[in-house]
């Protein structure tokens, strides 16, 4: 026989109706954060029932927000020890294995509780986002699946069950999902008009069509039917355009190209790569992987063209896109992919003298991406210094720099015939550029040299100090470097990226305690700034301060930095 | 002539004060003591004390104070220092410096520096380039000289730049 101190022992005996209330304000407070108020209301019912598991179980659910961990856990095992055929008990249990990161026990917990009581919303809810998390994707399309059907009103269930589908694999059953959901909605409502939701919604069914293999008819055709209610024509045009040259539509494909130009999207250089896959015809597989490349890199730097094919691309670039979008970074830059030779001289000459005087700090790093190497017919940049000094392009930048250099001194000018004489900060930058290309070539003595005149040219240029820094720390002296670049530091205490790089070298130093003090003029003054740069996952000086530990042979502590970082990278650390 | 570059004014901070050193440690034979920084610094008034720049760089520097004068409860407008990089000099930077602290004391003559009548500095008697910048440019006179007005650098004597603003 259950103590008469122990209501609710099971489903059955509920408390009397004031202790009733005063568990579903308990709920509440703990809804809103209330803690203070939720313990005190929890303490008025345990006073009169002190074994209550429910009121245990959320009262420790409340002291474990106020950081009270160990007194949490206590009491709520004691709640669900007293009343294991409660729902609540289960579903709190669970909650607070979720707060300490034990996935796998909470959604154990929190089946538990569903077996108690198989239509909790709220329990289903949580159970299905901590099966995504833990990606057990089966698990979470029936959970979905059973929350559609109790609650089949909610937008969110049904495009969350067809996203569940999408994720196992069930394209078309994702598809019709989506279609069933579509079908419930009465004519002319909201939903299914022009529309950022609906425009959306209408994309990512798009995106599932063309995932199923060997679909893309169906994809395309897709597109033209939603294409009055879609409002980001930008992604709507790119995935026409991907379509067409899928299905070898290569002259549509160049058409829908031009469109998006048109609209103002020639500075994303994978439009380019569309752009001359669909001129040149190139097989659908290339022009997927030229989709994937970065910064200004087209299909024209992927892969080795014949002279034919870059002349095609050129006379594309020359006749149609120089005329109407001549100012296009882009525009400018790619075609120097595609000339060589006399032509390729005369064209990087002018790009590079249009940067020098607009004095742009990347230029150097622009450039090379033009030392690329050709390897199982595919390019790759060249890092080895060896292998960019040999390269015929880069002989050509150096020279045409070295020309500037000695003209300028000369002359004031870049070149001989220039009408007008560059400012003193034209000459600056040329020296800088030029460092740079003796850094890439492994020529770090005479960058180094050509830095120091900068420096007594304009001292005051945050940028020749880091790059004078960079060539030190890749000559071998890392504490030079850590001076020169703290000084250029100095200069500008509000510079963050300035600041990053010097902590960044001090940890390479092995000089953590400085570092930390450079680094936290830039952390949230409140609490000590470790603790901030942990909350904002700042990998890179949570790393670079463990691997400075190791290199002083620190174990322990180097052990701990790399353990805390896995932790909250949510790996679990054996041993 | 090489060709006036036009420059872009901007505040001296706590965060880019060490600029300001550079550029004075550029220009001048004297090192300024850190009362003179803090002055600047904190006095946060980018009409007297103010950076040239060019291109994204700092490339100059005026500091001038407000002052009470000898013998009259008037103040002048007190120049510390002018200062630009050598590799841009004689492109009219300093003049624009200059200028515009003329500018401010015009906007605000009836207002702000209704107390003020004169402008001045100290000039070391062999820099003859700069006397004749502030006489032939700007209308400057040639005050009297003050002897040992500096403490290491030879010689030590300056003369008193002023001009009479009303």
């Amino acid at each position: 026989m259950a103590p008469d101190n122990n209501p609710q022992n099971g489903a059955g005996r509920p408390l009397p109706k004031k202790e009733a209330d005063l568990f579903k304000n308990v709920v509440k407070h703990y809804e809103t954060k209330q803690y203070k108020k939720a313990i005190k209301q929890a303490d008025t019912i345990l006073k009169k029932y002190p074994n209550h598991g429910e009121t245990l179980a959320m009262k420790g659910l409340v002291l474990n927000n106020l950081e009270k961990r160990e007194e949490a856990h206590a009491l709520v095992k004691q709640g669900l020890m007293n009343d294991m055929r409660s729902h609540v008990c289960w579903h709190v249990y669970g909650l607070l294995h979720r707060s300490d990161r034990n996935y796998n026990e909470a959604i154990k917990a929190y089946k538990q509780a569903l077996r108690i009581d198989t239509d909790n919303i709220q329990i289903l809810r949580d159970l299905s986002m901590l099966q995504i998390q833990m990606r057990d994707l089966p698990g979470f399309a029936v959970t979905r699946h059973n929350i559609l059907t109790l609650k089949s009103n909610g937008k969110i269930n049904w495009l969350a069950f067809a996203l569940a589908k999408h994720l196992i694999g069930d394209l078309r059953g994702a598809i019709s999902v989506i279609d069933i959901y579509l079908g419930t909605l009465t004519e002319g409502a909201p939903e299914l008009s022009r529309g950022f939701e609906a425009g959306e919604l209408a994309l990512y069914r798009n995106q599932i069509l063309s995932e199923i293999p060997d679909n893309t008819r169906e994809a395309l055709d897709h597109l033209e039917t939603c294409k009055p209610i879609v409002v980001d024509r930008s992604s709507w045009l790119t995935s026409k355009a991907r379509y067409q040259l899928k299905l070898g539509q290569y002259a549509e494909a160049k058409k829908t190209a031009d469109e998006m130009f048109e609209r103002g999207m020639t500075e994303n250089c994978r439009v380019h790569s569309l752009y001359i896959c669909s001129i040149l015809e190139l097989d659908s597989q290339i022009c997927d992987e030229a989709w994937k490349l970065p910064g200004t890199r087209t299909v024209a730097s992927m892969i080795p063209l014949t002279a034919e094919q870059k002349q095609r691309a050129l006379d594309g670039y020359e006749a149609d896109l120089f005329p109407k979008y001549g100012k296009s970074a882009a525009v400018n830059r790619i075609p120097l992919n595609l000339v060589e030779g006399d032509k390729f001289r005369k064209a990087v000459d002018v790009f590079i003298r249009k940067g020098l005087v607009k004095g742009v700090p990347s230029l150097c790093r622009e450039l090379s991406s033009f030392f690329l190497l050709e390897k199982d017919g595919r390019y790759e940049l060249a890092t080895d210094p060896v292998d960019v000094k040999e390269h015929e392009a880069f002989k050509v930048v150096v020279d045409l720099v070295d020309g500037y250099i000695s003209c300028l001194k000369a002359n004031s000018k870049l070149l001989v015939d220039d009408e007008v004489e560059e400012p003193p900060s034209t000459v600056l930058w040329v020296w800088y550029l030029r460092a740079g290309l003796h850094e890439l070539a492994g020529e770090y003595d005479a960058g180094i040299e050509l830095l120091d005149k900068c420096i007594e040219h304009t001292p005051t240029a945050v940028d020749v100090y880091e790059l004078k820094g960079r060539l030190l720390r890749s000559a071998g002296d890392i504490n030079a470097a850590v001076e020169v670049v703290d000084k250029g530091r100095d200069l500008d205490r509000q510079d963050r990226y300035i600041n990053n790089q010097t902590t960044k070298y001090m940890l390479e130093a092995g000089m953590e305690a400085e570092a930390l003090e450079r680094i936290s003029m830039f952390t949230k003054h409140e609490g000590n700034p470790e603790a901030n740069l942990y909350d904002m996952q700042c990998s890179w000086y949570e790393l670079g301060l463990a691997s400075c530990y190791a290199k002083k042979e620190l174990w322990g502590r180097a052990l701990r930095k790399y353990g805390k970082f896995l932790q909250r990278e949510g790996v679990v650390f054996v041993g | 002539m090489r060709r006036e570059l036009e420059i872009e004014f901007g505040q001296i901070t706590s965060d880019n004060v060490e600029q300001l050193r550079k550029v004075n440690l550029a220009c001048f034979p004297v090192q300024y003591q850190e009362t003179y920084y803090k002055g600047v610094v904190e006095g946060k008034n980018e009409s007297l004390c103010k950076f040239a720049y060019f291109n994204g760089f700092v490339v100059g520097a005026a500091c001038a104070r407000l002052e009470g004068m000898k013998n009259s409860n008037k103040q002048r407008i007190y120049i510390m220092t002018l200062g630009v990089l050598a590799a841009y000099r004689g492109r009219g930077i300093g003049r624009q410096l200059i200028q515009s602290i003329l500018d401010y004391y015009e906007n605000n003559k009836d207002g702000a520096l209704a107390n003020v009548d004169e402008i001045a500095l100290h000039v070391q008697i062999s820099n003859e380039d700069a006397m004749k910048f502030y006489t032939t440019r700007f209308g400057f006179e040639k005050g009297e000289m003050v002897e040992n007005y500096y403490k290491r650098i030879d010689p030590p004597h300056c003369y008193l730049l002023f001009k009479k603003l009303r």
